[in-house]
């Protein structure tokens, strides 16, 4: 069997995967993570003239490590896919987003899904590496999951199976409010269902009642954070290379977690900006740069932010899962302003209404292009891509298709030709 | 070849006095163009495992034909999936993609080309062209599917008991229309078994993979929409049963140059390189 082929030259047969709980010494997921950390390597070398970038990926990339640490030293720690940071926060849980197994996700750990889930590889990349790499890391991870089941039905269907193998799984219920036009009292009834359970997660993690002072704390914070990323997304404007692609992908990325450290991410974005407004020149000439706005997964082939940079392109507009776009309302109750942001998120994130604002911030951030990234599998992805692909066809904004894997590696050659190729097309 | 001849005098003026060269590794084979002394020198071979040598042979061999010496060489590019491989220190280089060097290619060896069916041993591409300057307007590329690229009809060839060349040639003599159901390459061959089996003709299977793999490629046109002139490239388009399935499909006739089009990428990465040089780019 080819699996057992694969563990077998990493030390890990099949029969010690099954009792990998028992299993000591360094997880096996390293062949690929290996791949990952060189572009984050290389995106931190190529930026050798910021403090701010170092700290950031430093933060990167001791998040999930610290807070495995923190959690088997007794801890507060859950695993989410749930947009609750500024709640976990409040409640002094400290969180690691699911999303982080993008870049732990390795061969290892869909060969882990199909054996032990009996996935077939044809499933969606995300769903498989995510149930993988949990099986892979049972016993030395946080076994306490907070998931929010509007994401998708496959993934729904993942964590029933977790459940299975241990994992003590909180789903939020997802608050969907696709017609904007929605009565007074449709809203009030959405936002009352969230708030509930909003309260239910708080005493399932910590056996209290949520301190709503301290929510409300939290959401200013947010909202400064959001000010500053939207600052330093304008000033970058100005420079896009100082701060590079995947190096801005991962500042944003930071706006939904703050990388489990919420000041030290906040000092590192006030060096950022303090960096841009001493108007630091970045070593590498811009010659005719071409602009592009990135809308849909972070993606996690960093193959495709390094192409992009040195093809001689940068995302300026970007429309991922981290919201740069709006605040919290801070005239409200805090639970209800939390509801109010997600609620309300829920509206803008149709394809429609998504494409109204990739489409208001096209001409700001000066983007010739789009580049739509999915991944390989997800029908919910491709059909909004469609959509919204088309619309702006015939708006004559080009744009571009690429899908990824969630399973870490160097991006495939044919993803950044196509990339490559996208950019030759805009340098005419 | 002279230059005039294959593209046109108002080109040809416009290039610089320079011998440059474009090589063009694609997964199956490798191609090269020299451009040079007022004459165009081609070479082809399999792209082997290293594509580094694999360009230094074809360098190496157009430099014999043509009678020039690597000094005389004032600018290469490199193209194709082995492009990121290629350097060369005493030589000024830079990579291009395939989807711009097929574009450029087209549109020397055929001014009006403003769609290019590109199908290659790996994948196929549909690419839009501004007829004034050969620059790409818009591109699909297929590198999910593998049907009806040069390895799939490879490997039909061999199931079939026909040469690559033969395959194109033997489904033109089909008598008789076989549906293929399946959109995917490993069950395709299945079928092809299964109707080898219950005793098909292999003309008529033959012709069937054609007009079935011509379905996707035509849906990648579509999608780009169609604007003739067209042109298609890349290995496949020798391929006489493609050819005739894709354009039926497709409603319109196929441009043919006076160059074979599997040079396309070469002969527009060796076009580039003359921009490059002029560009000062050396």
């Amino acid at each position: 069997m080819a699996s057992d082929a694969i563990f077998a030259e990493q030390g890990l047969n099949l029969l010690e995967l099954a009792h990998v709980r028992t299993h000591k010494g360094p997880i096996h997921t390293s062949e690929a993570l290996d791949s990952q950390l060189s572009y984050i390597e290389e995106t931190r070398k190529a930026h050798g003239y910021s403090r701010a970038v170092d700290r950031l990926f430093d933060l990167v990339l001791s998040y999930v490590y610290d807070h495995e640490a923190s959690w088997q030293e007794g801890k507060n720690v859950i695993w989410t896919s749930a947009p609750l940071f500024p709640v976990f926060y409040a409640n002094d849980v400290l969180p690691i987003p699911i999303s982080e197994l993008g870049r732990l996700g390795s061969a290892d750990a869909l060969t882990a899904a199909e054996d032990t889930f009996h996935l077939p590889k044809e499933s969606c990349s995300m769903v498989a590496s995510i149930l993988g790499e949990f099986y892979l890391r049972s016993g030395r991870t946080p076994p306490r999951l907070v998931v929010y089941n509007g994401q998708c039905e496959p993934l729904n269907l993942g964590w029933e199976l977790l459940k299975d193998q241990g994992f003590d799984v909180f789903r939020i219920e997802a608050v969907n409010r696709p017609n904007v036009a929605d009565d007074a009292a449709r809203v009030a009834q959405l936002q009352s269902f969230f708030i509930d359970d909003i309260k239910q997660v708080s005493l399932w993690l910590t056996g209290k009642q949520i301190d709503e002072n301290r929510l409300a704390a939290e959401i200013k914070r947010a909202n400064r954070i959001i000010g500053k990323l939207r600052r330093i997304l304008r000033l970058r404007l100005h420079n896009p290379l100082y701060l590079r692609s995947l190096a801005t992908m991962y500042t944003l990325a930071g706006l939904s977690t703050y990388f489990g450290k919420p000041e030290a991410y906040e000092d590192v974005l006030d060096e950022l900006i303090e960096e841009f407004e001493a108007n630091a020149a970045a070593p590498i000439p811009t010659g005719k740069l071409v602009r592009l706005a990135w809308v849909g997964g972070r993606g996690q082939e960093f193959g495709v932010y390094k192409t992009i940079d040195d093809a001689g392109g940068a995302v300026t507009a970007w429309h991922n899962a981290d919201d740069w776009t709006r605040d919290y309302r801070e005239d409200l109750p805090p639970l209800e302003a939390y509801a109010d942001f997600i609620i309300t998120g829920r509206t803008l994130g149709s394809p429609v209404r998504q494409q109204q604002r990739i489409e208001e911030f096209l001409p700001e951030f000066g983007a010739q292009g789009i580049l739509f990234y999915g991944y390989i599998g997800c029908s919910f992805g491709s059909v909004h891509r469609e959509i919204q692909a088309d619309y702006f066809h015939r708006q004559g904004v080009p744009s571009i298709f690429l899908e990824g894997s969630f399973q870490v590696g160097p991006a495939s050659g044919q993803i950044l030709t196509r990339v490559r190729a996208f950019i030759e097309m805009l340098t005419r | 070849m002279k230059a005039n001849d294959v593209f046109g005098d108002d080109l040809v003026a416009t290039l610089p006095q320079i011998t440059t060269i474009g090589v063009d590794i694609g997964s199956r084979q490798a191609k090269a163009a020299l451009i040079g002394g007022g004459s165009v020198h081609t070479a082809i071979t399999a792209s082997g495992v290293d594509s580094q040598e694999t360009a230094d042979r074809l360098v190496n061999r157009l430099l014999r034909q043509a009678g020039v010496t690597r000094d005389d060489l004032g600018f290469v590019v490199g193209t194709g999936y082995g492009r990121i491989a290629l350097s060369y220190e005493d030589v000024p280089t830079t990579i291009v993609t395939e989807i711009s060097c097929h574009a450029m290619g087209a549109h020397a060896l055929n001014r009006g080309t403003r769609t290019i069916i590109d199908i290659g041993g790996q994948d196929a591409k549909a690419i839009r062209v501004d007829p004034e300057n050969g620059r790409v307007i818009e591109f699909i590329m297929n590198d999910k599917c593998a049907a009806g690229t040069g390895r799939f009809l490879e490997r039909i060839a061999e199931l079939l008991g026909y040469t690559l060349e033969e395959l194109g040639e033997r489904s033109l003599e089909s008598g008789k229309k076989i549906d293929i159901s399946s959109q995917c390459v490993v069950f395709a061959e299945s079928e092809v078994i299964s109707l080898k089996a219950k005793g098909e003709r292999p003309q008529d299977i033959a012709a069937a993979i054609h007009l079935a793999s011509a379905r996707r490629v035509r849906n990648l046109v579509n999608r780009l929409g169609l604007d003739p002139e067209i042109v298609f490239c890349g290995g496949v388009s020798n391929n006489l049963g493609m050819k005739q399935a894709l354009e039926s499909l497709v409603g319109h006739p196929f441009t043919t140059p006076k160059l074979d089009m599997v040079y396309a990428g070469a002969v527009g990465a060796a076009v580039l390189a003359q921009r490059h040089y002029q560009a000062g780019h050396a």
